[in-house]
């Protein structure tokens, strides 16, 4: 039974497919046999995005995994769906589909704050006019109007951050990965980004953010559910398997997803602790 | 308590920091140096300075109608530098841009190392080519720039990190897009930074080869006059050489800062 009050809420379409993916660099055999989806969860009387974690140790293949979902990298086997429109029909990913926000933030260094935005927008075919609109709402949505006219390189580093983000959302599409987006980040700045990534996940039903990262505590605040990437090694130490969805856990079931105090429930700490200690097996 | 920095400490700190006065100051400093170094060594090679300035009169007003003045040799380099400069331009940004394509990669990669060739090497091409004459001067100092500038900008294209491609990509930017945002505009500024560098380069050159090759030009005054060791008048054409190069590296230092103004924010 859950413990809060978010009661009402049920799994419907299908939104991202990930079937049977492996990939292979060289003599190593990087993802083997990833499989997983991702449905919209919806809730009675709210508009509720998904927001995933996918996290693993260093070296594991998460940035491979992000490449194949983004549609930048093919796979050896396999394939990756995502939905295309507001009925959730599901299409072979291309580049371009899901949005990526590299742990660098990169920007067009050439471009103000504004045009950066713009391009974005024109590229996923809106007139300019349009595109400028849309750029300058979001902007002043989220309270970085002052810094339109600006290069990115006079940026601080979360402002950046945050205009990569909303680059991405100038895209007309629902998913958005995010690579270790709590890499270098003060505790009040990882509290700011967390609400962002709330904010922008809950702007459409079917908007999905995918948080690839180690960070499990700021993972585990963020996310609905969490997926564990990880290598299977036997008693000696020898790779047995290579890095595949070793466990999904879902933090809506457990009464710790959408909880504005979640740090204060006994469950979170705990759940931390068993992810970390898994960790050292993976 | 507070201790504040001394400017005049500053200057022998390493990477000080210090107001503007001073760094003008320094600059007088050393002019000043070096007209006291200058005039204790007047001599044979370090001609007075008012002799310079007169050298530099009767190059330019010889009062002879059959001596021609300095000033169409002046044109004439600026407008072979001009031309070299415009033929490389288009030649490295062909190739370069175009090594972004594996199969164009080896041609600039081949192209690049034709700067160990050195210019007597090209010369015997260019004469058995061209024969001696201005296609000879363009076709080299065209070379001595190209083969420099293909160098730094094959550098700069195959050195953009993978990340730019497939951040640019994720937004659903076409090839072209991809192209003209990440390979072309996200490297002018360093093209231009590279262009600024080989002009210097291909202006040092250019000297030599029209002492080479003869058919007027500041280089061939220059050697006409160095056969003559007339010190002064050699040293009033160097000092134009160095202030038309001079002129040249503003021009296109204000043409990066036009065109690629973000760099002015970076540093």
């Amino acid at each position: 039974m859950l413990n809060n009050n978010h009661t009402n809420h049920y799994e419907t379409n299908t939104i991202l497919k990930i079937e049977n993916v492996n990939l292979t660099l060289g003599d190593n055999h990087i993802l083997d046999d990833i499989n997983f989806e991702i449905k919209d969860i919806k809730e009675d009387g709210a508009i509720r995005g998904q927001i995933r974690g996918l996290i693993g140790p260093s070296g594991v293949g998460k940035t491979q995994l992000l490449k194949i979902i983004a549609g930048l990298n093919t796979p050896d086997t396999g394939s990756v769906l995502v939905a295309v429109d507001d009925k959730a029909t599901l299409m072979p990913v291309k580049a371009g589909m899901v949005g990526v926000v590299a742990q660098n933030y990169p920007l067009f260094e050439h471009l103000s704050v504004l045009d950066n935005l713009i391009l974005a927008g024109t590229a996923s075919k809106l007139a300019k006019k349009e595109s400028k609109e849309k750029a300058v709402e979001l902007l002043n949505r989220f309270g970085l109007e002052e810094r339109a006219s600006f290069w990115p390189a006079q940026l601080s580093g979360g402002q950046r951050q945050r205009i990569a983000i909303l680059q991405q959302l100038m895209v007309e599409r629902y998913f958005l990965i995010m690579d270790e987006p709590f890499s270098g980040l003060d505790p009040k700045a990882i509290t700011i980004l967390l609400d962002f990534i709330s904010e922008v996940a809950n702007t459409n039903e079917l908007n999905t953010i995918i948080i690839i990262s180690h960070d499990i505590r700021s993972v585990v605040i963020s996310a609905d559910r969490i997926y564990i990437l990880g290598r299977q090694y036997d008693s000696k130490g020898n790779l047995i398997r290579s890095a595949h969805i070793t466990e999904e856990i879902d933090l809506l079931e457990m009464g710790l997803a959408w909880q504005d105090k979640i740090k204060e429930l006994p469950r979170f700490n705990s759940l931390v602790n068993e992810i970390e200690e898994k960790f050292m097996r993976i | 308590m507070s201790s504040k920095k001394n400017p005049f400490g500053q200057i022998i700190q390493i990477n000080g920091s210090i107001p503007k006065y001073i760094k003008y100051l320094l600059y007088f400093v050393y002019f000043v140096i070096f007209v006291i170094v200058w005039h204790l060594n007047t001599g044979t090679t370090f001609r007075p300075f008012w002799e310079i300035f007169q050298s530099l009169g009767k190059l330019f007003f010889p009062g002879d109608p059959s001596i021609r003045s300095f000033y169409w040799d002046l044109i004439d380099s600026v407008k072979l530098s001009v031309w070299a400069i415009f033929i490389s331009i288009i030649i490295t940004l062909i190739f370069s841009y175009l090594s972004t394509m594996q199969l164009i990669r080896p041609l600039s990669h081949i192209i690049s190392k034709g700067r160990f060739l050195g210019l007597l090497g090209i010369s015997f091409m260019v004469v058995t080519s061209f024969g001696i004459g201005p296609k000879m001067k363009i076709t080299l100092l065209t070379f001595g720039i190209t083969v420099f500038f293909v160098t730094s900008m094959y550098t700069i294209i195959t050195e953009i990190p993978q990340s730019q491609f497939d951040y640019a990509r994720s937004l659903g930017l076409s090839e072209l897009q991809v192209f003209w945002q990440v390979v072309i505009r996200g490297s002018l500024d360093q093209m231009l930074e590279s262009l600024r560098q080989n002009a210097a380069i291909g202006w040092m050159m250019l000297p030599g080869v029209e002492s080479a090759v003869g058919g007027g030009g500041m280089g061939f005054s220059l050697w006409e006059n160095v056969k003559h060791f007339d010190a002064a008048k050699v040293l009033a054409i160097l000092l134009f050489i160095i202030l038309i190069g001079i002129v040249q590296d503003i021009i296109l230092r204000g043409l990066q800062r036009l065109l690629a103004p973000h760099i002015l924010v970076k540093k």
